[in-house]
């Protein structure tokens, strides 16, 4: 009985104005905000903590494949009066590379932090151009999503909807990136030509395009009869992987690969069979997020409510800013857009 | 000839709608681009400050204390954005 008058008295010291707080809530003092704030950074803490506990994994459940990817992004160009991209093995192969080489490494950029620049990919690949781009995406949980942040985006769309393109590649890779299970989606274009005068324009760098010389390494058989799974229904390549590096020398190694693994990455984002949960960071931190406004806002409308109906004069800070700003807060994180592009 | 009544500190209220209007607007036109959303949400957190420290000064009581609230207040919005727009 002594615990829950304690329980209540502690309630109302923290969340209603009174004289144990001087008529404000104790979680609205310098000191009470301080707390929370140290709470909220604790929830970094608790998020990592979420990768280590048996049966959740720390990713993104998708749904994304090849073909949608490819077909959503010919009819925004249908849609734009523009002629529809056919797929190219080459550059599909190009991108597949790409998605690989930014897991090993782990990084997301479009140049890698060795400096390989993604049209080394394509020319990697056998595919000789005249113009390339190339866009990414991840944590995204539908192709739809995917093309519809490309295109809401100046420079992706631009991309997406560039005339000088005949051709498109596009890789979905699972894997484990920067601590993410996440899945990756690289998206190439390309014009090829026989000359060898060559042009790039990188998505969002056009400035920072440069005439390219004709590749060097010319690897066709290989590279085409590899590319075969990438277009398949089933749009994560099976697990004879090519080492981009290796390809710059003109080698093809093969070597296992299990933290992306295609096939196995795939079933653990998907397969219902699977006993673990994939807990995405973002749903995590939203909900927490969330929680955190809503207390913070619920306490600040009761204090307002209570100190005007007694017309307590106190030297505070506004109620009526702390609310309006807490509220569009909230609406920043019931807003917020998963997936990132690049 | 008469004066027309306007509303208490009604400036200042268009200065917080601005800021924040702003800060909201270009939060969701960014969507897709985690670095600017970020500067968005850290602008927004200053300048919610400043509209707080500014308020109080201009209606004449401004304490240490007060200060401590905006700041704090400030620094929980933008980290639970900031948490957020950091995947």
């Amino acid at each position: 009985m002594s615990f829950l008058k304690s329980l209540n008295s502690f309630f109302k010291h923290a969340f209603l104005p009174g004289k144990s707080n001087n008529q404000r809530p104790k979680i609205l003092h310098p000191a009470g905000l301080s707390i929370l704030v140290a709470i909220f950074l604790l929830n970094f803490s608790l998020r990592t903590l979420v990768t280590y506990l048996p049966g959740f994994v720390l990713g993104f459940s998708s749904s994304i494949t090849v073909d949608e990817v490819v077909n959503l992004s010919n009819q925004e160009r249908t849609k734009a009066g523009l002629s529809t991209l056919s797929t190219d093995p080459l550059l599909s192969q190009a991108a597949y590379n790409k998605a690989l080489d930014m897991f090993g490494q782990n990084y997301w950029a479009h140049v890698s932090p060795t400096g390989t620049q993604p049209w080394s990919f394509i020319k990697n690949a056998g595919y000789s151009y005249r113009f390339a781009g190339e866009n990414l995406a991840r944590d995204f949980s539908d192709s739809t999503s995917v093309v519809n942040a490309w295109m809401g985006s100046p420079s992706h769309r631009e991309n997406l909807l560039s005339d000088k393109y005949t051709n498109i590649g596009v890789a979905v890779v699972d894997g484990t990136l920067q601590g993410v299970e996440t899945r990756l989606v690289v998206q190439m274009f390309g014009t090829p030509t026989p000359a060898p005068i060559a042009q790039v324009i990188p998505q969002a760098q056009a400035q920072q395009a440069q005439p390219q010389p004709q590749p060097q390494v010319q690897q066709p058989a290989p590279a085409t009869a590899q590319i075969t799974p990438v277009e398949e229904e089933t749009p994560v390549p099976e697990t004879s992987l090519e080492e981009t590096p290796f390809i710059a020398q003109g080698q093809v190694r093969q070597e296992p690969r299990p933290q992306f693994a295609g096939t196995t990455a795939f079933q653990r984002l998907t397969s219902p069979l699977r006993d673990e949960r994939i807990v995405s960071p973002t749903e995590i931190t939203q909900v927490f997020g969330i929680m955190l406004v809503v207390l913070i806002l619920g306490t600040l409308v009761v204090d307002w409510v209570i100190a005007h109906r007694r017309r307590t004069v106190r030297l505070v800070g506004r109620n009526w800013a702390h609310i309006t700003y807490m509220v569009v807060v909230g609406l920043m994180l019931l807003q917020y857009a998963q997936g990132r592009i690049l | 000839m008469k004066k027309k009544r306007r509303m208490p500190e009604f400036d200042h209220y268009i200065a917080l709608a601005s800021i924040l209007g702003a800060g909201l607007s270009l939060f969701l036109y960014y969507r897709y681009s985690r670095e600017t959303q970020a500067y968005v949400i850290f602008t927004t957190a200053i300048g919610y400050t400043v509209w707080g420290v500014l308020h109080h000064k201009l209606i004449h009581y401004l304490t240490i204390e007060i200060i401590f609230e905006y700041v704090l207040v400030a620094a929980l919005g933008s980290l639970v954005v900031l948490s957020l727009v950091g995947y």
